[in-house]
């Protein structure tokens, strides 16, 4: 980097500590941007392993600050001793990245500023069913929650209650979808004026599973 | 009985070598309207059987030379569906009883009375009418089933599905047009399962593999989606399902192209990914900004010392120029994002301009610029985002005061123009632009 050349020169006052902090902040920059074009690249076609905790600290790298300068607190309970799952990482990160900017729309319609209960929870752990190990991701807020005459159409395509502020109506039949090719399943339970949480189940990639 | 074979007359054959018998016989037949023939010897037997053909057939068992039983079969051999009756004077039934599992259809034991005689002659030309009858439908049954199937041919090889067969053997059955049309292949290099899996996607195989022997194993499997290679050597997306038919020894699959619907969800989920994309990136230019105002500050703390020494401060100045640029392509980047966010509203223009001013009021009374604000009352609305036209407004206010560092006068005008738009002016007094500064001053 260019600024080291500065170390030729006698520093008689805080040169280092200026310098220092350049160094450290462009660092930052650098890893706010390579984790946006993670995310933006053109994907690949190719499976790969990865782990859930993971992808979410990706996920949650890009859009944290957005969600604490709305004054909404992220509590997460997951580690990264999960077994993988086959993915396409980036769809799985879309999948991600949907669910939270749901919840986050939710929880600002409901608390316009500041509240004690404005909290996204973010879990994810085993989970068995029908004989087969899933990975569980659960994503709950305490938003305005879905109508029950939502909650059937919200996985259809263009079915949006924000079309005024530039919602899509993309995002939950896209996850559907993406969940859909990695023979997993999303569910939904929400009570208006309470809470919602998404459920999604991954199934754990099997030749990984039949060591554990 | 009824005697419904009344209305088309009846041929039957009597062979026997007692004379009387034959004489009685075709009397009595022939008084109820059978047309009869006799024969006296196994030859001149097989010389009517040439030439005709016969409803019912009286035979001896006992004939000169040939055995009645011989006979019978020779009969068969011409005419299995006639009614062979044997007449037998042997109070032994071990003949007769052989003669019905050569085919006889019945037997009479001499002495035979009329009613007998009748009674199981017309039972015997009854069964030969239905049998025929039988095996007429039989035949229009198999015709029938022959056009539905060339009829269920047809619906199989112009289905825009591609619909097959795999045996256990391995062997691939489908319809030669149909594997054109939706693959391009040639039936004859698509023999077996082989050529199936040989086209499908590496990646694909295995779920293809795994498929096939679940849909052997006697479960059916719906809507897999993989990518299979045409002649052409481009990828198609196929949804199969396969189910087991016949107890298992064979599945049948079908296959239809869904490379349409795939590009399409492909586009929607870049569609989403971009919005994503937008969301995120608005925020994290909002994050960037603090670290770039920490890297500007320090090198110019860093370069301000530098100069008082007297050395050199390219790099310094590098760094910080460089800075300025990101900062103020992010700014911009920003402003873009804000205006998709913002709703366009209809407004009256004033407000923004007058906004615009007051920012500056103070500014131009200080160095003796006059403001002259000609917009009638009446203009008519605008849609717009009054933020945005009034940061638009500002910049215009401040070229000018720049433009006149001695004093002077700005003078804004608007007026209603056709085509449903509002014309808005603003003039100084200042130094000008020249010709090449002109061309140049909207530019990016």
């Amino acid at each position: 980097m260019q600024i080291l050349s500065l170390r030729n020169y006698r520093l008689p006052t805080n040169w280092g500590g200026y310098a220092r902090d350049i160094v450290q902040e462009t660092q930052r920059i650098a890893d706010i941007v390579r984790e946006l074009l993670t995310f933006a690249r053109q994907e690949t076609n190719e499976h790969s392993l990865a782990n859930i905790a993971d992808i979410l600290d990706a996920s949650l790298r890009l859009i944290t600050t957005q969600l604490e300068k709305n004054g909404i607190t992220l509590e997460r309970s997951y580690s990264l001793e999960l077994p993988p799952i086959r993915c396409r990482m980036q769809r799985i990160q879309q999948v991600v990245l949907n669910l939270l900017s749901n919840a986050h729309h939710a929880l600002n319609a409901r608390y316009p500023q500041y509240d004690s209960n404005k909290i996204i929870q973010i879990r994810a752990g085993l989970h068995s069913r029908d004989g087969r190990s899933y990975i569980r991701l659960s994503i709950r807020d305490h938003g305005i929650g879905i109508p029950p005459e939502y909650q059937a159409r919200i996985f259809e395509p263009f079915f949006t209650t924000r079309r005024d502020q530039g919602g899509t109506g993309l995002g939950l039949s896209v996850s559907y979808g993406i969940i859909r090719d990695h023979a997993g399943t999303i569910t939904v339970a929400s009570v208006v004026g309470n809470y919602t949480q998404f459920d999604v189940d991954f199934p754990v990639a099997e030749d990984v599973d039949a060591q554990s | 009985m009824p005697n419904h074979e009344a209305h088309q007359t009846q041929r039957l054959l009597i062979v026997d070598d007692e004379r009387s018998i034959r004489v009685t016989f075709h009397d009595i037949l022939t008084s109820q309207g059978y047309a009869v023939d006799v024969a006296a010897d196994v030859e001149s037997a097989l010389a009517l059987l040439e030439a005709h053909t016969f409803d019912a057939i009286l035979l001896d068992i006992v004939l000169p030379r040939v055995n009645g039983i011989m006979l019978l079969e020779r009969i068969k051999a011409y005419d299995p569906g006639v009614p062979v009756v044997m007449i037998t004077g042997d109070p032994h039934l071990a003949t007769a009883t052989e003669a019905l599992r050569l085919g006889a259809y019945d037997y009479l034991q001499k002495p035979i009375n009329r009613r007998t005689l009748l009674h199981v002659v017309r039972r015997a030309v009854a069964t030969r009418h239905l049998l025929a009858e039988k095996q007429a439908l039989e035949r229009q049954l198999a015709q029938r089933l022959e056009a539905s199937e060339l009829a269920f041919d047809q619906v199989v090889e112009h289905s825009a599905d591609l619909i097959f067969a795999l045996q256990r053997t391995g062997a691939f059955m489908v319809s030669a047009t149909s594997l054109q049309h939706h693959l391009g292949y040639a039936r004859e290099h698509w023999q077996d399962v082989q050529a199936l899996l040989r086209a499908c996607h590496p990646d694909d195989v295995e779920v293809m593999q795994q498929a096939i022997q679940r849909a052997f194993e006697g479960q059916p499997v719906y809507d897999i989606e993989l990518r299979v290679r045409r002649l052409d050597g481009t990828w198609q997306w196929e949804s199969l399902v396969l189910y087991p038919v016949l107890s298992g020894h064979s599945i049948g699959g079908i296959m239809r192209d869904i490379t349409a619907r795939k590009r399409m969800e492909q586009e929607i989920r870049h569609a989403d990914r971009l919005a994503l994309l937008g969301q995120l990136a608005s925020g994290l230019a909002h994050e960037i900004g603090t670290p770039l105002n920490i890297i500007a500050g320090n090198a110019e703390l860093i370069r301000m010392d530098v100069k008082e020494q007297g050395l050199p401060t390219a790099e310094l100045d590098a760094i910080i120029e460089h800075v300025d640029r990101i900062t103020r392509l992010i700014d911009k980047f920003l402003t873009l994002a804000r205006a998709q966010e913002l709703p366009r509203l209809p407004l009256a223009l004033h407000e923004p301009v007058l906004d615009a001013l007051r920012l500056l009021e103070t500014r131009f009374s200080r160095e003796a610029i006059t403001v002259e604000v000609d917009m009638p009352a009446d203009l008519p609305l605008v849609l717009g985002a009054a933020d945005q036209l009034q940061q638009v407004f500002l910049n215009i206010f401040v070229n000018a005061w720049h433009a006149m560092p001695h004093g002077g006068a700005v003078t804004i005008t608007a007026q209603a123009c056709p085509e449903r738009q509002v014309q808005w002016c603003c003039s100084d007094t200042g130094v000008g632009m020249d010709a090449a500064h002109l061309a140049r001053a909207c530019e990016q």
